[in-house]
């Protein structure tokens, strides 16, 4: 591996000062000159035919610019990454509450509010579909014309009665899990300008600015060219940011007033209308042989997408891949709907898919341990993949795989190992303790059938410093300062020369999404070869200065040297000067595109991945069994990101993903009763604070390093939310003994179970 | 959006004319960490605003005389929680401040702005109840003392007449004798409204032996109640962990709880019962209580 | 002139095989390609010439150039 001086440590956030002293400006804090105000007239109904739209008395209002409607569409009315299915503005029907029926643009937020209450609409509500089985039937109120499964995946390998008949133990079981909510700390919003060329600039939180470029330019039927959209920074996203949000109604007004344009959503708005993770009923039959080998599993996903498709296809692609943990099983039968209901809309969220399944598969593993009197980390150890093992979908772990040295780190950490004696002090009698542990992998990228590609830049500033452009968007988890210290490692100069451009459409070329634990690998992998291309143009004009061929030129950290007469150097700063003189440009551009897993399933795209990353993960709890109560106390996250570019960076995302698994596991759940959520805000939707945190988060980085990866890494973005939730419910059981198929385990649902225990 | 009036009176004489000048279209905003979210969600639409911040009669914790503490009505949670007095007189108050919301609403919210709003689920309340405080409350027709336990009429309903306020509170105070707790259950740590909250003061006369015994449910019924079963059942007996369990079982019998976004009917009703038994767990099993 | 075609995931519709050679004359434009190939929807479509991102339809193609076509995705 080659020598690093920026990759490896601890380097502080480029972002930190400017984000702890609260003086970076997020884009929905952009102000421009005669800048109007958006609403969004939403549904009243969660499913109902649009009979009248009527939006004279609005356009009336003082101070009102203008009101648009589906007729002012110029484009395809019609958003989704993978199928537009999701109207701009909707014409004739209306299939959840979030349902954008009409878009106010107005000298004023509260003017363009007032607007919207004037806006006549006329429905005839239709019978709702809320339950995503049930929407499955013939006899189902159709949500869109197609039928309401929107995917259906299945994958058989083996024989899996045959295994069912010869185990020793087998545990089948049905999970339930929640609509959590991505809570980024800046709801969906956003900026617009536009030119006298009519050129359009929206500034908004997203998470690949490219195809928001496309989808914007297929609404406005226009060329993608004159389309500009910056992503960074984006106050949190998690997903819920890469669909469409605002950007297509801040593209409209614009286009429709010549003026420029903000929209800025409610909290309530965002709950309504904005992403959520896809609830999931997952039926699971687990068996094992009497020495802990997992013999077969089956599995029934029903996963309820809402009134839209976004990634709900991918998302359940993606569980069914993960849907028997990181372990071989050699019989499988695996089958998963995505189905449409009138239930807000679900997509990609942090885990895509791996969160829900983790759960199940885990909670099976830890029954299947019990059932035998086996070490939870012993069965986890004996399945756990290996390279070169065949996964679950019949694919071979072929890049690199660090299940074990995670599951190893784990058993050494000081929680595992003192367990016993941390569990024998509960703070009272009635409460107990217990100790729960839970791994899992992570397809990184977008999986085999999907174009999954990487552009960076880097070009050399007249004063010797390097411009770098990755255009994945920094969404807060950090990657730019992960690309600075690669490009920094690559091209051979300081951190302090590196001018960083991300997730500017303007100013970056297209480097694919901020998602899919995928940024750092991508990007990382485009800037070397970028960094390459560099050097090359480096060397020329270095090879002229110091009179030697260019065959004899070797870049060192801040300098080009002569191999053959060491003496020789100049620096990059005087190589930047005469770059200058001689009216030359030196850049480097890099083109990656992601090497796939050569199983092919026929007929998916998505699935299988290449490449994982891996992750085992440890709670503490104590559980209040006169109130159901659960506190974590202390987490162990013990993460395989490949090489980590910035250790203290891992750190932030591991105890960032062990909070959102904590709240995911106990309390975090978007209710939504006949269409109508009731969750509106968070007073009643249930974020972790930060007492509720556990006092200890340790983490430990299980390096296991990826030859295709920049510098070995992979990517750890996602896995580090996951294993901690089943990782938690398992530590439940162990303090008292109830296993929780449902999660939120929520103090009332672990005091029921702990009632009905009682009952012989 | 039209605006809306702000006015900030002085003194509580200018408070009581502008609330006779604007009626029901004014309201009295301490704290605001209720009113502000009800504007917000356009629940109510006052035309005008009254901030009491600034009236020094609504100000203040003290002793009223030697048997009584005196609370301000603008005095916030942090306040109350943080006062040497309260927490030698009343400390089932004290704990109660400071459980509720978040330091930013302990440092905003009011003790007369969580008995105004007459929440079943206001954690200061079941406190007062069990402290049994009186409301002084001011009008055009001059003062008058309501008991805390008459002053709730139902969920956000009190015997607060139009144009009268909140001035403050007087309680009791306690002597060394007395122990008490106080307890909320919520779906988190903090930031939390109660699923179920219980406060309970009683004579210590030895361990696990209680006299003058009061016990107080927040968020089981339209209103805070006293639970007066269970405190004839804990009254003059010898508790032991066994006994304590079953006459705290007894707190259903006071309590009529909903189902809501929070918790289920049946949870509250359990809920009433074991906090209450976890309470006086604590209480026996540290014995220098008494 | 010979040029390497590629389709990539939902795009594939547009070939018998994901990736073939076709051959066009001097000059040709993607446009041609994409005309033959009957693509209707040309705005949320992505391609790359010889690995960098083409927007107008007037790009010129050459000879032994690699075109990769698909629709713009994503994914976890």
């Amino acid at each position: 591996m080659t020598k690093t001086k920026w990759v490896g440590t601890d380097v502080t956030r480029i972002d930190a000062k400017d984000k702890v002293c609260g003086t970076l400006e997020y884009m929905s804090d952009l102000s421009f000159p005669n800048m109007i105000y958006g609403a969004v007239l939403r549904s009243k109904y969660p499913h109902a035919l649009i009979k009248k739209i009527d939006t004279k008395r609005a356009k009336e209002l003082d101070g009102v610019v203008t009101v648009l409607t589906h007729e002012d569409v110029p484009g395809l009315n019609g958003f989704g990454i993978a199928i537009p299915d999701q109207p701009v503005l909707c014409r004739d029907k209306v299939r959840y509450m979030g349902d954008a029926i009409a878009l106010v643009g107005a000298e004023s937020k509260e003017i363009a509010e007032q607007a919207l209450e004037l806006i006549e609409v006329e429905y005839e509500p239709l019978p709702i579909v809320d339950d995503p089985e049930e929407a499955m039937l013939d006899t189902s109120p159709l949500v869109h014309e197609t039928g309401n499964i929107h995917n259906h995946v299945k994958i058989e390998r083996g024989d899996v009665e045959a295994a069912f008949n010869e185990a020793y133990v087998v545990v089948e079981n049905t999970y339930f899990t929640p609509r959590q909510m991505h809570a980024f700390l800046e709801p969906e919003s956003g900026v617009a300008t536009i030119d006298d060329d009519k050129n359009i600039t929206i500034w908004c939180g997203g998470q690949h600015p490219y195809r928001d470029q496309l989808q914007v330019a297929r609404a406005l039927g226009m060329n993608p060219r004159k389309i500009r959209i910056i992503n960074t920074p984006a106050g949190g996203a998690f997903g819920g940011k890469d669909e469409i949000t605002v950007q297509i109604y801040l593209a409209l007004l614009v286009l429709h007033t010549d003026r420029p344009a903000k929209i800025v959503l409610s909290r309530e708005e965002s709950v309504i209308a904005g992403m959520k993770r896809h609830p999931m009923k997952i039926y699971m039959k687990t068996a094992a042989a009497a020495d802990g080998t997992i013999l077969a599993n089956e599995v029934r996903v029903v996963s309820d997408t809402g009134a839209y498709a976004s990634l709900g296809g991918p998302v359940i692609g993606f569980a069914i891949e993960h849907s028997c943990g990181a372990y071989r099983v050699e019989n499988v039968r695996l089958e998963g709907f995505c189905v449409y209901t009138n239930n807000g809309v679900a997509g990609a969220f942090r885990g895509f898919g791996a969160n829900q399944v983790t759960f199940a598969v885990e909670t099976q593993v830890d029954m299947i341990a019990e059932k035998l009197g086996m070490d939870r980390l012993e069965i986890r150890k004996k399945n756990g993949l290996r390279k070169g093992d065949i996964a679950a979908l019949g694919h071979k772990m072929e890049a690199s795989v660090g299940l074990l040295r995670t599951l190893e780190a784990a058993e050494n950490s000081r929680l595992w190992q003192l367990r016993e004696e941390l569990k024998a002090k509960p703070g009272a009698p009635h409460k107990k303790r217990g100790i729960g542990i839970a791994c899992s992998f992570q397809g990184c990228g977008l999986g085999k059938g999907l174009p999954d590609y990487g552009a960076a830049t880097i070009e050399l500033l007249p004063n010797g410093q390097f411009a770098v452009g990755v255009s994945c968007p920094e969404i807060g988890q950090g990657n730019t300062t992960a690309f600075v210290q690669i490009a920094a490692d690559y091209i051979r100069c300081s951190i302090d020369d590196i001018v960083m451009l991300s997730g500017d459409t303007g100013h970056t070329l297209d480097s694919g999404t901020s998602t899919a634990s995928r940024s750092v690998y991508t990007g990382g992998n485009a800037l070397k070869l970028a960094a390459g291309n560099l050097h090359s143009a480096i060397s020329t004009l270095a090879a002229e200065i110091l009179s030697v061929p260019e065959s004899d030129i070797d870049i060192e950290y801040g300098s080009a040297v002569s191999k053959s007469c060491p003496e020789k150097t100049v620096s990059f700063k005087k190589i930047a000067e005469l770059m200058v003189e001689r009216g030359k440009t030196i850049k480097g551009e890099g083109y990656f595109i992601w090497p796939v897993s050569e199983t092919e399933l026929e007929g998916y795209v998505g699935i299988p991945h290449l490449l994982y990353s891996y992750i085992t993960q440890i709670a503490l709890v104590e559980v209040n069994t006169l109130t159901g109560e659960t506190e974590v106390l202390e987490a162990v996250s013990v993460p395989d990101p490949g090489k980590a570019i910035n250790p203290q960076g891992v750190e932030g995302q591991s105890e960032g993903g062990v909070v959102m698994g904590m709240g995911y596991a106990l309390t975090e759940d978007t209710i939504i009763e006949e269409g109508i959520t009731l969750t509106r805000n968070f007073s009643t939707y249930i974020l972790p604070t930060s007492l509720d945190m556990p006092c200890e988060i340790e983490t430990i980085i299980a390096e296991e390093l990826e030859p295709s990866g920049p510098f070995g890494a992979k990517g750890i973005g996602e896995a580090v939310c996951v294993p901690i939730s089943p990782a938690i419910t398992n530590a439940i059981h162990d303090a008292c003994g109830v296993w929780m198929k449902q999660i939120p385990a929520t103090p009332e649902r672990v005091y029921t179970a702990l009632k009905s225990k009682e009952v012989p | 959006m039209t605006g809306i009036n702000v006015a900030i009176p002085k003194s509580i004489d200018e408070t009581l004319e502008l609330l006779e000048k604007w009626g029901p279209d004014a309201a009295i905003i301490a704290g605001g960490t209720d009113l502000v979210v009800e504007l917000k969600d356009k629940l109510k639409s006052w035309k005008a605003l009254i901030d009491i911040g600034c009236v020094p009669e609504v100000r203040g914790i003290r002793e009223a005389d030697s048997n009584h503490v005196w609370i301000g009505a603008m005095s916030t949670h942090a306040e109350i929680a943080s006062s040497t007095l309260v927490r030698d007189t009343a400390p089932v108050l004290a704990n109660a401040c400071a459980q509720v919301g978040s330091p930013q609403i302990r440092n905003r919210g009011t003790i007369g702005g969580n008995i105004s709003t007459a929440s079943p689920a206001g954690d200061t309340i079941p406190a007062l109840f069990v402290l049994e405080a009186s409301v002084e409350i001011i009008g055009p027709k001059g003062t008058r003392i309501v008991p805390i336990e008459s002053f709730f009429q139902g969920p956000k309903k009190s015997v607060l007449a139009p144009c009268e306020m909140v001035l403050g509170v007087r309680i009791p105070k306690l002597d060394k004798e007395y122990i008490s707790f106080f307890r909320k259950l919520g779906q988190r740590k903090s930031l939390a409204i109660s699923i179920v909250s219980v406060a309970f003061v009683a004579k210590c006369q030895g361990p696990g032996l209680f006299t003058d015994v009061r016990v107080a449910f927040g968020a089981v019924a339209p209103t805070v109640i006293r639970a007066r079963t269970v405190e004839n059942a804990i009254c003059g007996k010898q508790l032991d962990p066994k006994t304590a369990e079953y006459v705290s079982k007894l707190a259903f019998r006071d309590c009529v709880p909903i189902t809501d976004v929070r918790g289920s009917k049946g949870y509250r009703e359990q809920m009433a019962c074991n906090l209450l038994y976890e309470g006086l767990l604590s209480l026996l099993s540290c014995s220098e209580a008494c | 002139m010979k040029v390497n075609v590629c389709l990539f995931g939902p795009m594939q519709k547009y070939g018998d095989k994901d990736k073939f050679q076709m051959e066009f004359e001097e000059g040709a434009t993607l446009a041609n390609l994409l005309d033959r190939l009957k693509i209707e929807d040309r705005i949320y479509i992505v391609i790359l010439i010889n690995g960098r991102r083409a927007y107008d339809e007037d790009e010129p193609l050459s000879d032994g150039a690699e075109v990769l076509i698909m629709a713009p995705t994503g994914g976890g």
